[in-house]
């Protein structure tokens, strides 16, 4: 009887989807008995699917400061002088630049501990961006500075075989023909990038963006942007997880009513800390219900699309 | 323009200088340099690294290049090779040749009980039902349950047999990672 083969040519093949299945079979009994297979099998597979949120936007193996310094600029724009030593202790301090860079989540963390109002977002468009200059914000998206400023047979290798991640942070100043930008990599003088080459770039952090403004600039514009979390599709087990989810929310949040002094009234007055809702879970309506499992479907469903797996004990 | 995997093949083979320098030391390097970083926990010389993974390629008039079939593109080929090749620097032991007769985890069938194979079976289906993408899911069941010819389930998917090699791909990948943590899990 021939031999069954786990070679490199096998492994690279099952990467790109071409192993058949008794290969497939192979690969995953040589995992299940073979710790050091497992490892080798770790490193070759990519990431799974999942939007960026501890990539590393600002960390190019030289420098990991451009959000700084694009937060910096930021600052300048409103009026804020600001050293960059001063900001770099300040978002090392709070942990918002971490060794490997500044996760997404904390772009704009400097700004808005001056006062301004960050705002952040993926799946932005151009026309996000557009309207956001109209208003008056600055603007920071997430890039991958390598499919800007790199060698595009390296880009198109690293995005196929590493996985697509942002390592870099821009300011866009105007969208003309292209984009015009502070790239902190380039100094003061501004970069302009083809259309195209941008959207390939920005594409990497699933087209992030952070806009920054004056809070009274845009208190009456302000057009939440949750994100879209259609395609995520829960295993039916995390259904009772809502469900408990949703009944510790409104727990909680009866709770913390309660210790602000309201109680129970079938009309809601906020004079008289009155409020319908003040009732176990079970009495709520089906609608109360439904907001609430909402809200805990909504959060599993991000910690999954953010790449999480949640599993029982 | 980039070059063919096979016309990169053929000049690393003929130790063409430029594309050397560029396959290893320019287009690659991120790559490699990735692979580096897992592998090795201290710092490492690149460039000592991967001169010696490239005579290791080149040895005996590019023996190993030639093993190279075409089932992957060279770069994720290369990913596989150079993996093994740091992993087993590391760790001190001589690097297995691999020239695809030898395999690099032997899985000899005579001793392969079929109660083992069921296992594998067994294991698979379960490993289906914790994933997460229904699509991916039943693309795997259909093709390696339930043994179902690609362009039947192109047609029945209303999709492209490519497109389906490609949905494929990422279930492996989803498949993968569920597997490896699951093995992990089930040695703790």
């Amino acid at each position: 009887m021939e031999k069954s083969k786990i070679t490199d040519q096998t492994i690279a093949a099952f990467l790109e989807g071409n192993a058949t299945t008794e290969e497939v079979e192979a690969i995953l009994s040589a995992a299940k008995r073979d710790s050091r297979f497992r490892e080798y099998l770790s490193i070759v597979s990519p990431n799974t699917d999942g939007i960026p949120m501890l990539a590393q936007a600002a960390a190019s193996p030289d420098d990991n400061l451009c959000n700084v310094r694009c937060e910096q600029y930021v600052l300048q724009k409103f009026g804020i002088t600001a050293l960059e030593e001063e900001l770099k202790e300040k978002a090392a301090a709070s942990e918002w630049l971490k060794e490997g860079g500044t996760p997404l989540f904390r772009v704009g963390s400097i700004c808005a501990d001056y006062g301004l109002c960050v705002s952040r977002r993926y799946y932005a468009t151009l026309k996000d961006i557009k309207l956001a200059l109209e208003q008056g914000s600055e603007v920071i998206v997430a890039i991958d500075g390598g499919e800007i400023d790199g060698n595009e047979i390296v880009e198109s290798i690293e995005d196929r075989f590493m996985g697509e991640f942002p390592d870099h942070c821009i300011c866009v100043l105007a969208l003309e023909d292209g984009i015009v930008a502070y790239n902190p990599n380039l100094g003061e003088i501004p970069q302009r990038i083809a259309r195209d080459r941008f959207i390939d770039a920005w594409r990497d952090s699933k087209f992030y963006m952070v806009s920054v403004n004056r809070i009274e600039k845009v208190a009456d514009t302000y057009s939440p942007a949750p994100l879209n979390l259609d395609d995520v599709t829960l295993p039916e087990e995390l259904d009772e997880l809502t469900e408990a989810i949703a009944e510790n929310t409104h727990e909680v949040w009866s709770k913390g009513r309660m210790d602000e002094g309201w109680t129970y009234g079938a009309e809601r007055d906020d004079d008289a800390k009155k409020h319908p809702d003040l009732l176990p879970y079970s009495s709520l309506t089906e609608g109360e219900k439904e907001f609430d499992r909402a809200t805990a479907m909504n959060a599993i469903k991000l910690i999954v699309k953010l790449g999480y797996r949640i599993e029982k004990n | 323009m980039q070059p063919t995997d096979t016309q990169i093949i053929d000049a690393l083979i003929a130790r063409d200088d430029k594309m050397t320098h560029n396959f290893f030391f320019v287009w690659c390097r991120p790559l490699l340099y990735s692979i580096i970083r897992k592998v090795f926990s201290y710092e490492v010389d690149y460039d000592e690294l991967v001169n010696e993974l490239y005579i290791y390629l080149l040895e005996n008039d590019g023996r190993r290049l030639r093993t190279f079939q075409g089932r992957s593109s060279i770069y994720q080929w290369l990913k596989c090779v150079a993996t093994r090749f740091f992993l087993e620097k590391r760790d001190g032991g001589s690097v297995i040749d691999d020239t695809s007769s030898e395999p690099l985890y032997p899985i000899d069938e005579p001793t392969f009980e079929p109660s083992e194979k069921e296992t594998i079976k067994q294991d698979i289906r379960r490993l289906l039902e914790l994933m997460h993408n229904p699509r991916n899911r039943m693309v795997l069941k259909r093709i390696m349950i339930d043994d179902v010819d690609y362009e039947y389930l192109a047609v029945e998917m209303n999709t492209s047999v490519a497109n389906l090699y490609n949905i494929k791909r990422r279930a492996l990948v989803e498949l993968t990672a569920i597997a490896l943590k699951e093995f992990e899990n089930g040695e703790k």
